[in-house]
């Protein structure tokens, strides 16, 4: 092959080369194959039963000592109905948790997602928390969790709108 | 005559122009392979995301199908948790009807160890399942947690005693439908 050749190919190539990165630069991941509806669709489950599992983590966990940071993080994860009313029970749960000297080691279990669409979902989860408080004698205690949370998609994050026990 | 001189110049670009010139060449060499590099890279990293969701991507997503995997995990909870003394051997019978092979044997020596005590003490026991919700499933496996209630009381003594129980079933489908290959107890 002549050098005019060599550089005509090289110049195609560079030129396909250049459009791939602007496309991959501009699309991310769409660009490429195999991000199909249903990968989509696998990564909402994922995104779902992660943010589920996080919720539930700072929400059964308690440190009387740090009790207001985790609160945040509750609050963070949280909209509508059950923000407002973890809200207004958060002064209650500090002082509790400060005069029993509380402390609460949530471990998830597992996560399970009973429905879901592109906004929405319904999710339980099993959790234990290991507690310690004056009223178990400093003494170590586990307890199990059935909880149901009701999730929202908001600004794409999954936000927990609502929160209940499973009897 | 003057034509020729070009040809043999050795100053003259290959094949003429500056489009045959071998500092081109060198440049253009150059350009792809960066070029080239680039691209891998970015599309290695486009692509990570997608990879953890191509893990589960094979999970069902249907409305209708995920509908028949949680009944079908609550159904077969129940039935496996729920018998009583006066039809235990017919208890024993439907429940194992949904069962694999596998866990037909080791849900058989379960029931066995209960038997006596059962019959004894005039026991029934009835499981409610209150929940259910997917922890992963494709078209012929799944993993379903279920939240069940369960009831135990005897005849003979009176007593009873009430449970909730968190369960992670595992389920295969067999000739198109669902049936129990495994149920383990959290916590």
């Amino acid at each position: 092959m002549d050098l005019r050749r060599f550089n005509i190919l090289l110049l195609i190539l560079g030129l396909a080369l250049g459009a791939a990165l602007a496309l991959l630069l501009v699309r991310g991941n769409e660009a490429l194959p195999g991000e199909t509806e249903a990968e989509q669709s696998a990564k909402q489950h994922l995104d779902v039963t992660r943010a589920a599992a996080a919720q539930v983590q700072a929400f059964l966990g308690v440190d009387h000592e740090n009790v207001e940071e985790q609160a945040q993080v509750v609050l963070d994860g949280a909209t509508g109905d059950f923000k407002q009313q973890y809200a207004e029970e958060l002064d209650s749960l500090i002082r509790s948790a400060q005069a029993q000297q509380s402390t609460a080691e949530a471990t998830v279990l597992e996560v399970g997602i009973s429905d879901i669409d592109a906004s929405v979902a319904t999710v339980f989860v099993a959790a234990d928390t290991v507690v310690t408080s004056k009223a178990t004698d400093g003494t170590s205690r586990t307890v199990p969790w059935r909880i149901q949370l009701d999730m929202v998609k908001e600004d794409d994050r999954w936000l927990t709108s609502g929160l209940q026990f499973v009897g | 005559m003057t034509s020729d001189t070009s040809a043999t110049d050795p100053a003259a670009p290959h094949g003429g122009g500056v489009l045959g010139s071998a500092w081109l060449a060198a440049l253009l060499t150059a350009v792809v392979v960066g070029l080239a590099v680039f691209v891998g890279f970015n599309a290695y990293e486009a692509l990570a995301p997608a990879q953890v969701a191509t893990s589960v991507s094979t999970q069902i997503t249907d409305d209708d199908a995920r509908s028949e995997l949680l009944v079908a995990a609550a159904d077969l909870s129940q039935r496996v948790l729920t018998y009583h003394h006066d039809s235990f051997e017919k208890d024993l019978e439907d429940a194992s009807a949904r069962l694999t092979p596998e866990f037909v044997e080791e849900y058989g020596a379960a029931m066995e160890r209960v038997r006596a005590n059962t019959a004894k003490n005039e026991i029934s026991q009835e499981a409610t399942a209150v929940s259910s919700a997917i922890i992963s499933a494709t078209q012929d496996e799944g993993q379903v947690l279920v939240f069940i209630n369960q009831e135990t009381s005897s005849a003979r003594t009176k007593a009873k005693q009430q449970v909730r129980n968190r369960l992670v079933v595992d389920l295969v489908r067999v000739d198109g439908e669902w049936t129990m290959a495994g149920v383990g107890a959290l916590g």
